[in-house]
C-alpha cells in the first residue's frame, strides 16, 4: 500500500512538471492571438498591457482568411452592435481544448476590464465587481432584535435531530432484528424482564447517539476553523460567534421535541422489530426514513405560511411532528402552545408505541417466520 | 418435600389454536425428568410458559413455590433447542455476559465462565470468536450458559444435537454431575437412549395431552413395553397407521 501511494505521488509531480511548461506555451499561443474592436468599448491599453495586439477594423477579413490558413493562432472580434447582441466572435486555429477556454477566458476579461476602466478607482472597480454586504437591523417590539442570527442554535438542535434520524434510530431495529434470527432474544428473554431488555437498548443507542454528535460536532467544528482561518469561508462583518444569541425558550422547546423526537421513533423501530421478522422489519422501517422528511416537500409552506392546513397537519402528525416542529421552531413561526401540544402528541405515542412494544416482546422475539397477528398484539394473553 | 417444578391443569392457547390442554406434572429436586414428544406437541411451548415468556390460558407453573420472574434468574439454567449466543463475540464473553445477566457479578461470571471452558476442554478457545467454534463446541458453550450459577432447574432441549459420541457423553456426565448436586433436571430429546440412561421420571404428550407419565419403569409396565422406544412408538402409532391409509 506505501510503495502504491509513493506511486502515485511520483505521477502527480511529474504532472505537475508537465503542466508548468504547459503554461509557457499557452502564454505564448495567447500572444499571438489579435484584438479587432468595431463596438468602440475595448481599451487599446488593456489589450497592449494583456500581450495581445490590436488590429484596425479594415483588416479584420485579411485577418479572419490569416486564422483559417493556420497563419495565425487566433482572432477575437467585437462587433459594432455587440450592445444589442451581447455577442463577440472567436476564430481559433486549430482544436485545442484548453486553448480555445482561454482564449474566450481573455475575450471576456478584456471586454469586462474595458467596461470597468471608466470607474477610475480601483476600488470602485472592486466594489462594481463583488459588490458589498448587507448589515441588517432588525427591530421587533420597539427594540432592536438580534436578526437572523437567533436562528442558528435552534437551527443546529434541528441538524441535530436530522443525523439522529439517519444514522441512530436503526441501531435499536438492528439489535432486535439480530437478537431474533440469532435465537439470542430466547436466552435473554429467560433471564431479563422486556422492559429492562428495552430500556437497556434504549440507552445504549441514546449513548451511541450522543457519541455520534460529538463526532460529528468536533469535525464539523475543526472544519469551520480551518475554512475560516484560510479565508475559504467568510463570516459576515460584525458577525462574533462566542456572542450569539440564545432564545431560552426555542432552545428548551428545541431540545424536547429533539428528545421525544427521538424516543418516538426509537420505540416505532423497537415495535416494527419485535412485529416482523427481521427481513421484513428492515424494508418496512424504511417508512421511518422518508416519512420524517415530508416537511420538506412544503418547506416553502412551512416557512412563509404555519397557519396553513397542511402545515398544521403535519405539525401534529406523529411521524411529522419532530421535523415539521423543529423546522418552525428554528425560524420561529410556532408558538408555545403548539410547541406543547406537538409535544404532548408525540410523548403519548412514544408512551403507548413503548407500552405495545413491552407487552408483545416475548411473543414477537419468539416468532421468527411470521410477522405477529394483531390478534396476538391485542390479545391479553 | 415440594417439588422444585410443579404444573398444574395448565392449558395454553396460542393465535386462536389450543397447544397444550390441562397438563399436569412435577419435577422434583435431584431427578431428571424427560419431557418427550413428537415436534410440535406442545414440549417447547410449556417450557416457555414455566420461564415466562409465555402466559398461561389457565393452570399454575411454579418453579420452587413461585411463579418464574426474571427476578429468580439464577434459579433456572436453560438451554433451547435453537442455539441462542453472540458469535461475533468470544466463548468467554458470552458465559460472562449471560452470567452478570443471570445476577452474577462480572469477575465470579467470568471464574465460572472459564472453570466450565477447562472442564469441557475448550480453554484454549476462550478468546476466540463464537462463529470460529465447531457447532459441537458452540453447543457445549450454550450449555455452560446453563450450568452457570449452579441454578436449581436445569432446563435442556436436545443438548446432545449436533454432538459427537465422545462430548456426548461428556455433557451428560455434566448433567448427572448437576442432578447429584440437588439440581431437578428437564431433559428434552428424541434420543431414547439418553432417556434409557439418565431419566428417572418421564412425560409423554401428544397434542399437547399428556399420554404418558410416571417413573421408567411404571410406564413401561403400563404400555407392556421393554423400552420408552416401544412407548413413543404405541403413542403415536395411530398417527403413523392413518398416515399409511393416506
Amino acid at each position: 500500500m506505501p510503495l502504491i501511494f509513493l506511486f502515485i505521488f511520483i505521477l502527480v509531480g511529474i504532472a505537475g512538471n508537465s503542466e508548468n511548461s504547459s503554461f509557457e506555451k499557452l502564454a505564448e499561443d495567447l500572444q499571438g492571438v489579435a484584438v479587432i474592436d468595431a463596438s468602440g468599448i475595448v481599451s487599446p491599453e488593456i489589450v497592449a498591457a494583456n500581450g495581445q495586439t490590436l488590429l484596425p477594423i479594415a483588416e479584420y477579413e485579411s485577418a479572419r482568411q490569416d486564422v483559417e490558413a493556420g497563419e495565425r493562432k487566433g482572432l477575437i472580434y467585437y462587433p459594432a452592435d455587440i450592445l444589442e447582441t451581447r455577442e463577440y466572435e472567436i476564430y481559433l486555429s486549430g482544436v485545442d481544448f484548453v486553448f480555445s477556454t482561454s482564449v474566450s477566458e481573455v475575450g471576456g476579461a478584456l471586454l469586462k476590464s474595458s467596461l470597468y476602466a471608466p470607474l477610475g478607482s480601483e476600488e470602485r472597480i472592486t466594489l462594481a465587481q463583488i459588490g458589498a454586504e448587507g448589515v441588517t437591523t432588525t427591530y421587533a417590539n420597539g427594540t432592536t432584535s438580534v436578526g437572523f442570527t437567533r436562528f442558528i442554535v435552534p437551527g443546529v438542535i434541528t441538524v441535530m435531530f436530522i443525523i439522529i434520524l439517519m444514522f441512530s434510530i436503526g441501531y435499536i431495529l438492528t439489535s432486535i432484528a439480530d437478537e431474533k434470527e440469532n435465537r439470542s432474544m430466547e436466552m435473554a428473554l429467560t433471564y431479563l424482564h422486556p422492559k429492562t431488555l428495552i430500556l437497556g437498548k434504549l440507552i445504549s443507542v441514546v449513548l451511541i447517539t450522543i457519541t455520534q454528535l460529538v463526532f460529528f460536532g468536533l469535525v464539523a467544528a475543526v472544519s469551520l476553523l480551518v475554512a475560516i482561518n484560510t479565508d475559504f469561508v467568510q463570516l459576515p462583518p460584525n458577525f462574533d460567534i462566542t456572542a450569539l444569541p440564545v432564545d431560552p425558550l426555542a432552545v428548551i422547546f428545541g431540545l424536547a421535541f429533539l428528545v421525544v423526537g427521538f424516543v418516538m421513533f426509537a420505540a416505532f423501530m423497537a415495535f416494527i422489530a419485535v412485529l416482523l421478522p427481521a427481513k421484513q422489519a428492515n424494508n418496512f422501517s424504511a417508512i421511518f426514513y422518508i416519512l420524517p422528511f415530508v416537511p420538506t416537500w412544503f418547506i416553502w409552506t412551512v416557512l412563509s405560511d404555519p397557519a396553513n392546513p397542511v402545515v398544521q397537519f403535519i405539525t401534529f402528525f406523529p411521524v411529522t411532528a419532530p421535523t415539521t416542529s423543529l423546522i418552525r421552531n428554528t425560524v420561529g413561526n410556532i408558538t408555545p402552545v403548539e410547541s406543547l401540544i406537538s409535544l404532548g402528541i408525540m410523548t403519548a405515542v412514544a408512551l403507548l408505541v413503548l407500552w405495545l412494544t413491552i407487552r408483545i416482546f416475548p411473543k414477537g422475539a419468539l416468532e421468527f417466520q411470521n410477522p405477529l397477528s394483531l390478534r396476538a398484539v391485542f390479545s391479553k394473553k | 418435600m415440594k417439588p422444585t417444578v410443579s404444573v398444574k391443569n395448565f392449558s395454553l392457547t396460542l393465535g386462536g389454536k389450543e397447544i397444550v390442554h390441562n397438563l399436569s406434572f412435577e419435577v422434583k429436586a435431584g431427578e431428571v425428568f424427560a419431557f418427550l414428544g413428537a415436534n410440535g406437541s406442545g414440549k417447547t411451548s410449556t417450557i416457555r410458559s414455566l420461564i415466562g415468556l409465555y402466559e398461561a390460558t389457565s393452570g399454575t407453573l411454579h418453579i420452587d413455590g413461585r411463579t418464574y420472574t426474571s427476578k429468580d434468574a439464577l434459579l433456572v439454567g436453560y438451554l433451547p433447542e435453537e442455539r441462542g449466543l453472540y458469535t461475533r463475540v468470544s466463548a468467554i464473553d458470552n458465559l460472562t455476559y449471560f452470567g452478570e445477566m443471570k445476577g452474577l457479578s462480572r469477575a465470579e461470571a467470568r471464574q465460572t465462565g472459564l472453570a466450565f471452558l477447562e472442564e469441557v476442554g475448550l480453554a484454549d478457545k476462550a478468546n476466540l470468536k463464537l462463529k470460529k467454534l465447531s457447532g459441537g463446541q458452540q453447543q457445549k458453550v450454550q450449555l455452560g450458559v446453563a450450568v452457570m450459577g449452579d441454578p436449581k432447574l436445569l432446563i435442556l432441549d436436545e443438548p446432545t444435537k449436533g454432538l459427537d459420541p465422545v462430548n456426548r457423553k461428556l455433557l451428560l456426565d455434566i448433567v448427572e454431575h448437576h442432578k447429584e448436586q440437588g439440581a431437578a433436571v428437564i431433559y428434552i430429546t428424541h434420543l431414547m437412549e439418553e432417556v434409557e440412561r439418565l431419566a428417572d421420571r418421564l412425560l409423554i404428550i401428544k397434542d399437547g395431552k399428556a399420554e404418558a407419565y410416571g417413573s421408567v419403569k411404571q410406564v413401561k409396565k403400563q404400555f407392556n413395553a421393554t423400552s420408552i422406544e416401544d412407548v413413543f412408538v404405541r403413542i403415536y402409532a395411530d398417527d403413523s397407521a392413518k398416515k399409511g391409509d393416506a
